[in-house]
């Protein structure tokens, strides 16, 4: 049988790519760009950027030309002589200030004839639309083949590489621009950057690399587990806390006793040399409440206290168990497993909480009940460096009141809160990628003996490992070995042992910072990419990081450009855990969420979304996004689907059927849900909103990009603001908007994106139902109007009208090729690390033909990308 | 070897010379000492920003041009009515990308899209082009301070841009200024001078997989390994300074180093008593400090998020919000100018009235760009006229023409800088 590389090559039709299980014969829908012994593709350099100027004579001829055209050339500016067809900044620049002028009103003077709304609207329209064009035609740029590793990458690469994780905090910014941090113009390197890496290489070698031989064997041996028993631990706080209240008690009671016998505080605090009687009285009203007011007295009236570590949220570190012993733990990921169980049986269920100081790292339900323990399961990457402290703690999701009642029940033996039975830490768990660096780097060899040649060997191998197999200089190799020299004998001047895996660790750091590693750099022999550069162009693409063992085995076999074998390659990584990079790259980005971050939600309008719930509310759109690419699901399930990817407290705020366990799992929605999709999830709604209102700009500005593949609008400079509700009229969000109609200027693009909006209107701030919307008098806040929500809309342009979010969901399924679309270019900007531009167009038309042929399946987009021509050319 | 990496150096000090880069004379620095015996006290600028912009009528003078009179927002400035003048309409002319992008152009006045390869190209901001020249004699030839990146900034690092156009990096933190300023290595001249040999053969090597790389990438790669080879000749010209002011000892810190820091305007005081300190041991002329904006609303008692308190218009709250805003910005415009003032020179004359201090944004308010908001003071002994209202044309004079007016003031040779067509002469006396 020939292979299908002959094939390839023989076959005179463009070959077709294959999907696994798929026979690609026959299917035309999508063509495989790269041909065996074709060329390269054109290059944008033949293209003409000019592009067409709208046709406003006759606009300026009722208008503009009176002034500015052959009879007075007014500011030396001629409407007659603006350029018909722009190809640079400069003839757009001349535009541009008819916009502006036009667009700020300064232009007709108010002493001429004003253009009739129509007219102005007309004009205001062509320009916006050729201004937002002409920007993206004329940086019309190549394909960026120098790219600096973002920060992102960065940590990922060097975790991939060493096993350690660069905390963010220490890794210099990037300067954002784009939509995108892979975008490659923004990605310029400062000479404290490049200090900097040169540092943290040093810093990351010094806790990778084992510091004598057994620790070196030790890190090839299987992970380690340490059990700490729950009532060990509380013990220890229990004797600490019981003396420290009789110490208490028996202060209180020594001052009360002279109070009792008449002496006042006056007396007290002069004989203490303050003479501030009131913060005195103040003082011993506070430790009397500390000494007898405190959960630790009655802490055996807790069922299990004796076999467990209760977690009661009382205070005075009664709701926390400080796992010291875990700080000193080698560096590395690690498993902890909590085995748990809730103390009280009805009401709300305690939620098991990790921490890093004061920093949330994983939370679970708890909901397994009293001598049924649970194992509730966190990741957690350690590093005895980092001093802060690692705690369990317990929180109950209930009002200010509840919680003050929680010491008087535990006074009473009715303790709400959580068992802690005992706490298993499992690993290191070394990155068996990184395990694989050092292993192959000091293979067969002392690394703390090593002879001049084996040193030259380990440098070498390391260079190509870093550098992703690119090619490494000789003379760079000999002036690492230089260096490390150096390093060795200055080392053992200072301390004759010094060993020469100490000295090997300045030549290494060299190579953390040297251009080969921290740029993704590219072999330009061919016009096609080579399956080396494919395997890093995928990997950056799909995990944020270097290619695996598995991915160099297909490109030392030279097959991974095979359609069928990338096709698979695509799927095992889409499959893999380090695929939650991708997630945590793209979809976070696509769909804007880090924008919830700096949103403060008005918590006394919205009493229940704690920040358990916005942190699930976060996670959703993730998961759900996870779940369609990992599953294989149709991209149409981000305009609706008929389940939700949440967890329970997530399923309480919907008012959904709970999952089972604690996790973010598949619900199945009800008939009558109005969940479904992307837009209906709280997250989504939430960012477009303004924290204490929701946004119907906003979440149809958002529907605009993300699901109808529209530039983003930006709002034209120096057009005043509507005073949108001012006065004291009471306006409701769609009267305020209305505004918007009466201003050509603001309908240009508010007639496209408010009516979008208002489908959305039945969601609040934070995206729960409401039927009715409560708006203030801005004049006198005790007037209220309950006002019942009007949530119709329309597509853009007042096309196709619709009711609520079902016709909107509906709407938007007729138009779910754009959504793709969006997507696809979005993916491929992201992918490449530049924006998509008019040039691309054949290629996106491609990928979306492809994936509609495909019934919208997830994956065949990811695969499309990745086999269009940019994709695959450099 | 030995020889080649010779040729190679020298190779890039020639190239260097003839694309003009920046510190080229820093080579021969003299101390700050012999500077003021040499040239008398030293002339220093320094340019402060506000994200977003202002409550347009309540931070405008209502009266001018002629003397000023201040406003409801810039109230906490009276008591230095005679040391401050308000600068209205101003214009850059080109716009950044976003209407919230309040910070990237502000003082490079560059237009962005001149190239159209690129989406985004800035060009060198005035403080760099100042330090040239005024960071020869110093430690720092520039000081970039920000606090963290929040939104109404824009697009950038800090407010300064480097002679390429990339953006510089900010110290973010005021115990790492402090160190940098004050802290010692503990280190001997010698370790010290071992230390920078090591990172010279370091620089070497990492240029020695340039000349790897460029065999095998394509022609339009060349400009991001121009990058790499320029951003290591910085490093070596830092070096260069580093070794030359090795036997120096630090000057000694006029305050204990600073806390954690604490937030909002606080935290702004530590890092405007940080500059004057910097200042005022001569450890460089040149500042520029992006200010921060949510922390000081948080302050306010309010929870509104910065980008709402700028669409301000029709609202009511909002407008309140970014009034006081206004005020505490300003009020604390006006402690930096206490400090300054009451900080004294070998003469007895005050800091201030050696250091010319610009204080704006480029967005006036809500999505307008044009006539932005522009505070200048001090500088009485640079030949500034203080105490007045400038007026000029609605959109007509270029924000340029107030940093080529900074940058004459300190005596740095200059014709122009970006789209300037002139100097604001008024601002002279």
């Amino acid at each position: 049988m020939p292979s299908l590389r002959t094939l390839l090559s023989t076959s005179t039709l463009l070959p077709l790519l294959a999907l696994p299980g798929v026979a690609s014969e026959g299917d035309s829908s999508f063509v495989w760009y790269r041909k065996a012994g074709s060329d390269a593709p054109q290059k944008q350099q033949d293209i003409d950027v000019a592009i067409e100027a709208p046709d406003l004579q006759k606009f300026f001829g009722l208008y503009c030309i009176e002034c500015h055209g052959p009879d007075f050339d007014e500011g030396d500016f001629r409407v007659d002589e603006l350029p018909n067809r722009v190809s640079n900044e400069f003839e757009l620049q001349r535009w541009q200030d008819v916009y502006d002028v036009l667009n700020s009103g300064y232009m007709p003077p108010k002493r001429e004839t004003q253009p009739t709304q129509q007219h102005l609207l007309y004009a205001l329209e062509n320009l916006h639309s050729f201004m937002g064009e002409s920007v993206d035609h004329l940086a019309i740029g190549e394909n960026q083949k120098l790219r600096r590793l973002n920060r992102r990458e960065y940590q990922n690469t060097i975790h991939d590489l060493l096993g350690v994780m660069v905390p963010m905090a220490d890794i210099p910014e990037d300067n954002a621009v784009g939509d995108f941090d892979t975008n490659a113009e923004a990605l310029t390197l400062s000479p404290s950057q490049l200090l900097s890496y040169l540092e943290i290489g040093r810093s990351t070698l010094d806790k990778s690399l084992p510091e004598n031989f057994k620790e070196w064997e030790a890190f090839f041996t299987p992970p380690d587990s340490v059990v700490l028993q729950g009532e060990d631990m509380r013990q220890q706080d229990l004797r600490r806390n019981k003396n420290a209240i009789r110490n208490m008690q028996a202060k209180y009671r020594k001052v009360q006793a002279r109070l009792d016998a008449g002496a006042t505080f006056e007396d007290l605090s002069k004989e203490k040399g303050t003479g501030d009687a009131r913060s005195f009285s103040r003082q011993h009203r506070v430790l009397g409440r500390k000494a007898f007011n405190n959960g630790w007295i009655h802490y055996d009236k807790i069922p299990n206290s004796k076999t467990t570590a209760p977690l009661v949220p009382v205070g005075n570190g009664l709701d926390e168990l400080n796992l010291k012993k875990f700080r000193e733990s080698p560096p590395g990921h690690y498993i902890m497993k909590v085995r748990a169980s809730r103390i009280h049986r009805s009401g709300a269920a305690p939620e098991l909480v990790l921490s890093r100081a004061k920093g949330v790292q994983g939370r679970a339900e708890v909901t397994h009940q009293g001598s049924g323990y649970g194992e509730y399961t966190f990741r957690i990457y350690l590093d005895p460096e980092d001093t802060r402290d690692i705690t369990l703690s317990c929180e109950l999701p209930l009002s200010n009141a509840q919680t003050s009642g929680l010491l008087s029940k535990l006074s009473q033996g009715k303790a709400m809160g959580i068992y802690v039975d005992e706490v298993e830490l499992v690993g290191p768990y070394f990155d068996s990628q990184s395990q694989q660096t050092l292993k192959s780097v000091f293979e067969n060899t002392n690394p703390f003996k090593l002879t001049d040649e084996q040193a030259r060997l380990a440098i070498r191998k390391f260079a190509s490992i870093a550098f992703r197999r690119q090619p490494v200089s000789v003379n760079y190799i000999n002036e690492l070995m230089e260096l490390y020299q150096k390093e060795l004998t200055r080392l053992r001047g200072k301390r004759k042992q010094a060993s020469t895996l100490e000295a090997m660790k300045l030549p290494m750091s060299v190579i953390l910072a040297s251009p080969s590693f921290i740029y993704l750099s590219e072999n330009y022999s061919s016009n096609w990419i080579s399956d080396r550069d494919l395997a890093v162009r995928l990997s950056y693409f799909l995990w944020g990081g270097p290619p695996d063992a598995e991915l160099w085995k297909l490109v030392y076999n030279e097959t991974l450009h095979i359609p069928g074998v990338l096709v698979q390659s695509i799927d095992r990584m889409i499959s893999h855990y380090r695929f939650e990079r991708f997630i945590n790259g793209f979809t976070n980005q696509w769909l804007e969420l880090d924008r919830m971050d700096i949103l403060e939600i008005d918590r006394k309008k919205y009493p229940n979304y704690d920040g358990f719930t916005k942190e699930s509310a976060k996670r959703e759109p993730q998961e759900f996004v996870k779940f369609v690419f990992q599953n294989d699901l149709p991209l149409t399930d981000l305009i609706d689907s008929d389940y939700a990817i949440i967890n329970p407290p997530l399923a309480r705020f919907y008012g959904l059927p709970e999952p089972e366990g604690s996790g973010f799992q598949q619900v199945r929605l009800p008939f009558d849900s109005v969940r479904g999709g992307l837009l209906t999830q709280s997250a989504v709604l939430t960012l477009n909103s303004n924290g204490d209102r929701p946004s119907a700009v906003d979440r149809g500005a958002y529907i605009l990009r993300k699901f109808l593949d529209w530039r983003h609008l930006e709002p034209p400079p120096n057009v005043p603001q509507l005073a949108i509700d001012g006065g004291n009229k009471i306006h409701t969000v769609r009267e305020a908007l209305s505004l918007h109609a009466s201003m050509p200027q603001c309908m240009t693009c508010h007639q496209h994106i408010d009516p979008l909006g208002y489908g959305l209107e039945n969601f609040d701030t934070v995206g729960k139902w409401r039927n009715s919307e409560k708006i203030v008098s801005p004049t006198d806040l005790s007037q209220m109007v309950e006002a019942p929500i009007d949530s119709m809309g329309s597509m853009p342009g007042g096309k196709r009208r619709f009711n609520g979010v079902e016709g909107l969901k509906t709407e938007l399924m007729k138009d779910r090729d754009l959504l793709v679309r969006s997507l696809a270019k979005s993916m491929y900007s992201y992918s490449l690390g530049r924006a998509s531009n008019p040039t691309d167009g054949q290629v996106i038309d491609h990928i979306v033909q492809y994936v509609v042929s495909r019934n919208y399946s997830a994956r065949a987009l990811i695969h499309a990308v990745v086999a269009s021509r940019n994709f695959q050319s450099h | 070897m030995r020889n080649q990496r010779l040729s190679r150096r020298t190779f890039i000090r020639s190239m260097s010379a003839t694309i003009a880069l920046p510190y080229l004379e820093a080579m021969t620095p003299l101390s700050a000492a012999s500077t003021v015996a040499h040239g008398g006290i030293p002339k220093r600028l320094a340019f402060l920003s506000i994200p977003f912009g202002v409550t347009e009528e309540t931070w405008f003078p209502k009266t001018g041009p002629g003397a000023l009179e201040l406003s409801e927002g810039l109230m906490p400035l009276l008591r230095h009515r005679e040391k401050v003048s308000v600068i209205s309409n101003l214009t850059n002319k080109f716009l950044p990308n976003t209407v919230h992008s309040g910070n990237t152009t502000f003082l490079t006045c560059a237009n962005l899209r001149r190239d159209p390869k690129i989406r985004f190209l800035n060009s060198v901001s005035v403080d760099q082009v100042a330090a040239q020249h005024l960071g020869e004699s110093t430690r720092f030839s520039s000081l970039e301070l920000s606090a963290r990146k929040e939104g109404g900034m824009g697009p950038g690092l800090s407010l300064s841009w480097d002679h390429t156009g990339k953006p510089m990096p900010a110290h973010t933190s005021p115990i790492e200024i402090f160190n940098a300023l004050f802290g010692s290595a503990g280190q001997s001249v010698e370790q010290l001078k071992a230390n920078l040999n090591q990172k010279r053969s370091i620089l070497d090597i990492l240029t020695d997989d340039i000349s790897m790389l460029k065999r095998y990438v394509s022609k339009s790669d060349t400009e991001r390994i121009e990058e790499y080879t320029t951003t290591v000749r910085q490093i070596e010209q830092k070096l260069e300074k580093e070794e030359h002011w090795a036997a120096q000892p630090k000057p000694t810190a006029p305050f204990d180093m600073p806390s954690q820091p604490l937030g909002g305007s606080e935290e702004v005081k530590i890092y405007l008593d940080l500059m004057v300190a910097a200042l005022q041991t001569d450890s460089t002329r040149v500042i520029s400090y992006r200010q921060p904006l949510n922390a000081l609303i948080r302050e306010l008692g309010s929870s509104l998020g910065t980008h709402q308190v700028s669409h301000y218009k029709g609202f009511d709250t909002r407008t309140d919000v970014s009034k006081k805003k206004d005020i505490l910005q300003s009020e604390l415009l006006a402690y930096f100018i206490d400090r300054l003032e009451t900080t004294k020179e070998i003469d007895g004359s005050s800091l201030l009235d050696h250091t010319l201090v610009a204080y704006g944004t480029g967005i006036r308010a809500v999505h307008t760009q044009k006539d932005v908001p522009i505070v200048v003071a001090g500088g009485r002994a640079m030949g500034i006229k203080q105490g007045q209202h400038l007026v000029y044309e609605s959109g007509e004079t270029p924000l340029a023409n107030l940093w080529l007016t900074m940058l004459k003031a300190a005596d740095v040779p200059a014709n122009g800088f970006a789209d300037s067509t002139d100097t604001l002469d008024a601002m002279m006396v």
